[in-house]
């Protein structure tokens, strides 16, 4: 089969494969430009590009391959001396996810979230499976969730997994229960006995032993003596269980408050805040794997209507940055070490709450796209836009002097005002919530 | 006239006016000798001692309450037994109205296959006990009563039973003579029927107990000779259990303590104020499975295991021969003694055995009324006691005849088969132990 490397210098490698195009991605920042184009298999070369891929909701259905190996959910590993081998899969999936390829995604993060996981499973034929780890606050992750997620919380998925379950999306089946600590909801807890009286744990625990001749009944320790086990009472020897004694049961003692008693009290000490936890006290989950319900297909095929507003939904996404990739690289640029005075800044732009309330979806989205509209022609090839749930407009500039930056956060305040204020929407109705170095 | 009235009645008062008092004592040789001196003659000595004695008596209880209340010792009170728990919530009720109230509560489940263990649990999780202890393997009532005693921290040791409930000063009651002289080493409550309106069965043992328990013990206990200290009641001093090793294996087990303590060199009285109030069994047939039970001890524990009081050795004690000798006289001997009597009458008095077993009975009936004369001086529960006084006939019958059957059958047993150890009171590896070792 003949291969061709369409693109080879910095961005995203496409290879032409019959009538396949593939596009192999290095940085989270490929992304962007792939949009453009049409694609219809992803190859990344490290996991946190394929988290990116799959946060992306233009791409997350994309047969996708890692090149080397990883954990983290994929479609099969790339060799590029065995392309044939993922072309056929290429093949089934590409009609699997042609259902879902013009559905847009709600806005509600959680239901969004969902929405794109059932779809992914229906189209792998796959359930939501928990995976036992220690890493996993609770003991258990859903490595598919997790990828899905920017930030990903075990207790917080578990019971929307939970609601949705209700809701009819999936049916679970349990398969395990975990004990978490009541105050921070981590699993990882050191379970001991303790005294019923004082709560110390410096239990000494004892057998009972009975010695039939005499009916005396002592721990173990009363009998014991350097010749073997003698009675203290009658001096007899204890030889034979069953026929000279027996042990009918044990008992602790405690040795700072001396309380005797059979019943000891059990207290989990959860390592990661040191709470320590009475059973009781324990918040019990259980763990499921999930398989999607024909409830749950329908649902994967609902949110048609979200598609268009002003522009489509698809174009409005794609022309922003997903909000999580953009956290993603933020994060990223705030550990890079910049050189020759320049940094990196986050700015976020608010509208205001009563003007939002006053303003139905679709008159929202446009408005948001109308002030982008004006932010984009400062922005340069690298930085990055992107809006988040609650519509405010997060701008990311990357190597800035500072002069150019407040040059540049000058003019974005007053034209964005303007443009409100020209436009009847009132003045001081858009405010810079956030404006940081990340540096700092 | 009903030919009772005009031929019988004047026929028997005849015969009896006409044969004289040598023979009326020649015939009824074991009631004047045994029963008219053991029962009457006794009861009213000891009640004008009493009497006598009762502003001393007063005083120096005074003292010891006061002494007590001084130094308010803890109390361990223990309650060893088997599928208990339906009464221990109530037990736990009739403790918390004590007015002596420094004490813990130690139960110990001798391997119940009920809910006791449930019950038990949930009370020490609730407070109510202080420990529960559980032995998951049968071991017996002794086995049970020394675990609760291995893991008592009080200066006495109070033993009860789970199905008794306690008149609100009778833990008190019971310790306040430890007070009064350093040498008692144990002391007896006076226990009395609860259930007396059950059944006929538990108003004749309310009347028997009044009798022996109450009135009998503070006779025994005035002459020094008191030699059973009733499991359902009774408190020891943790020393003295240390010293003797607490209890051995039963059935009997309570009066084989007492013994053991006497012999220590301590004194053993009763405390007739310390009232514990227990159910009886309500039926025949449970009873007399009971005083089988009771019965085969006597020759098992008195006759048997503590033999060596009777014979001159080097702590020898004439109060310790007394006491046996008198459990033993008045039990096994007079009871052969009654069939001798019996024997003696069929063959000598033949003709006139119908004369004779009314008399009898005649006699025991009166008696029965003097007795309870005694009682109702003694008593402190006198007025709804006289709701007994109407079933006294039936008591010649009872003590008469069955009980005396009863005996007969248990020693008979025990002396020739040693039945004791084969009673499933007990389990039968701690039986099959006891038997070898031949305790």
């Amino acid at each position: 089969m003949h291969l061709k490397k369409v693109i080879s210098k910095a961005g995203p490698e496409l290879i032409q494969h019959g009538k396949f195009n593939l596009a192999k991605l290095r940085h989270e920042k490929d992304i962007r430009v792939l949009k453009d184009k049409e694609v219809d298999a992803i190859i990344v070369e490290h996991t946190s590009v394929l988290q990116a891929v799959l946060l992306d909701s233009a791409l997350y259905l994309k047969p996708l391959f890692v090149q080397g190996k990883t954990e983290h959910n994929c479609d099969g590993f790339f060799d590029p001396n065995q392309i044939d081998r993922i072309i056929g899969k290429i093949e089934i999936l590409t009609k699997e996810i042609e259902v879902y390829q013009n559905l847009a995604l709600p806005k509600d993060p959680n239901k969004r979230l969902i929405t794109k996981v059932i779809r992914y499973l229906l189209t792998r034929k796959l359930n939501l499976e928990p995976k036992n780890t220690r890493l996993a606050k609770i003991g258990y992750s859903y490595p598919l969730i997790e990828d899905f997620s920017i930030e990903y919380d075990p207790i917080h998925i578990l019971k929307h997994l939970n609601n949705y379950t209700e809701e009819g999306l999936f049916i679970e089946n349990t398969i395990d229960k975990v004990n978490v600590c009541y105050e921070c909801q981590s699993s990882y807890l050191n379970f001991s006995e303790c005294c019923t009286k004082c709560n110390s744990l410096d239990l000494e625990t004892e057998e009972l032993v009975h010695h039939f001749r005499c009916a005396y009944v002592g721990p173990q320790s009363d009998f014991t003596k350097a010749e073997g086990m003698v009675c203290p009472k009658c001096d007899h020897q204890l030889k034979h269980i069953g026929i000279d004694y027996d042990k009918p049961s044990e008992i602790h003692n405690c040795k700072s408050c001396n309380h005797s008693s059979q019943e000891t009290k059990m207290k989990a000490k959860c390592v990661d805040c040191c709470k320590e936890n009475a059973l009781e006290q324990l918040t019990t989950y259980s763990i499921h794997n999930y398989q999607v319900s024909e409830k749950g297909k329908a649902f994967a095929l609902e949110h048609q209507e979200e598609k268009s507003f002003g522009t489509s939904s698809s174009d409005m996404e794609n022309s922003f940055t997903n909000f999580g990739v953009f956290n993603m690289i933020k994060k990223h640029e705030a550990r890079r070490i910049h050189s020759n005075g320049l940094s990196t800044y986050h700015i976020e732009t608010g509208l205001k709450k009563e003007l939002l309330s006053s303003l139905n979806t679709n008159l929202k989205q446009a408005l948001v796209e109308e002030l982008t509209v004006i932010i984009r022609p400062y922005l340069k090839e690298n930085d990055l836009i992107a809006i988040d749930a609650q519509y405010n407009i997060h701008m990311l500039f990357i190597d800035y002097t500072t002069d150019a930056y407040a040059i540049l956060l000058d003019t974005l305040q007053y034209n964005l005002n303007k443009m409100l204020r020209d436009n009847a929407w009132g003045e001081d109705s858009i405010a810079i919530e956030q404006a940081i170095n990340l540096e700092e | 006239m009903s030919p009772v009235l005009e031929y019988i009645l004047p026929e028997y008062i005849n015969y009896w006016l006409s044969a004289g008092l040598p023979k009326f004592v020649r015939i009824f040789w074991y009631f004047v000798i045994f029963e008219l001196t053991r029962y009457i003659s006794l009861d009213f000595c000891i009640a004008a001692y009493f009497k006598l004695f009762e502003k001393k008596r007063s005083k120096e209880w005074m003292l010891a309450r006061n002494k007590l209340r001084a130094e308010n010792p803890l109390i361990s009170i223990i309650i060893p037994g088997k599928n208990e728990g339906a009464h221990l919530f109530k037990l736990t009720k009739s403790l918390a109205e004590q007015t002596y109230k420094h004490f813990e509560l130690i139960i110990v489940d001798d391997g119940s296959n009920d809910d006791t263990p449930t019950i038990g649990k949930n009370l020490e999780k609730l407070g109510l006990i202080h420990t529960f202890l559980r032995n998951e393997m049968r071991g017996g009532k002794a086995s049970a009563a020394n675990l609760a005693l291995r893991f008592s921290k009080g200066k006495i040791v109070v033993h009860l039973d789970a199905d008794c409930s306690f008149d609100c000063d009778a833990i008190e009651n019971i310790i306040i003579p430890f007070y009064m002289d350093d040498k008692i080493g144990a002391v007896g409550g006076n226990v009395k029927v609860r259930n007396y309106k059950d059944s006929l069965c538990a108003k004749l043992q309310a009347i028997e107990y009044l009798k022996t328990v109450s009135i009998g013990r503070i006779i025994t206990s005035t002459l020094g000779i008191y030699k059973i200290i009733s499991g359902a009641f009774g408190a020891f001093r943790m020393d003295v259990l240390d010293k003797v090793g607490g209890w051995d294996i039963g059935p009997g087990l309570d009066g084989d303590i007492t013994v053991k303590i006497r012999k220590s060199g301590y004194k053993t009285v009763f405390s007739h104020t310390a009232v514990c109030l227990t159910n009886a069994p309500s039926k025949f047939k449970v009873l007399t499975k009971q005083r089988l039970r009771w019965d085969k001890s006597i020759i098992r524990f008195r006759v048997r295991k503590h033999k060596d009081v009777y014979f001159p050795h080097q702590g020898f004690s004439w109060s310790n021969f007394f006491a046996l000798f008198e459990n033993v006289f008045y039990n096994v001997v007079l009871d052969i003694t009654w069939w001798i009597y019996i024997t003696d009458m069929i063959l000598n008095y033949s003709s006139a055995l119908d004369f004779i077993v009314y008399m009898n009975l005649t006699l025991y009936f009166c008696v029965g009324f003097v007795q309870m004369t005694s009682i109702y001086i003694f008593s402190e529960r006198r007025n709804e006691e006289l709701y007994l006084w109407r079933y006294l006939p039936f008591m010649s019958i009872y003590t008469g005849i069955y009980l005396r059957m009863v005996r007969s059958r248990a020693y008979v047993d025990e002396l020739f088969f040693k039945k004791s150890y084969d009673d499933p009171w007990n389990p039968l590896k701690s039986s099959r132990q006891a038997k070898a070792n031949s305790f």
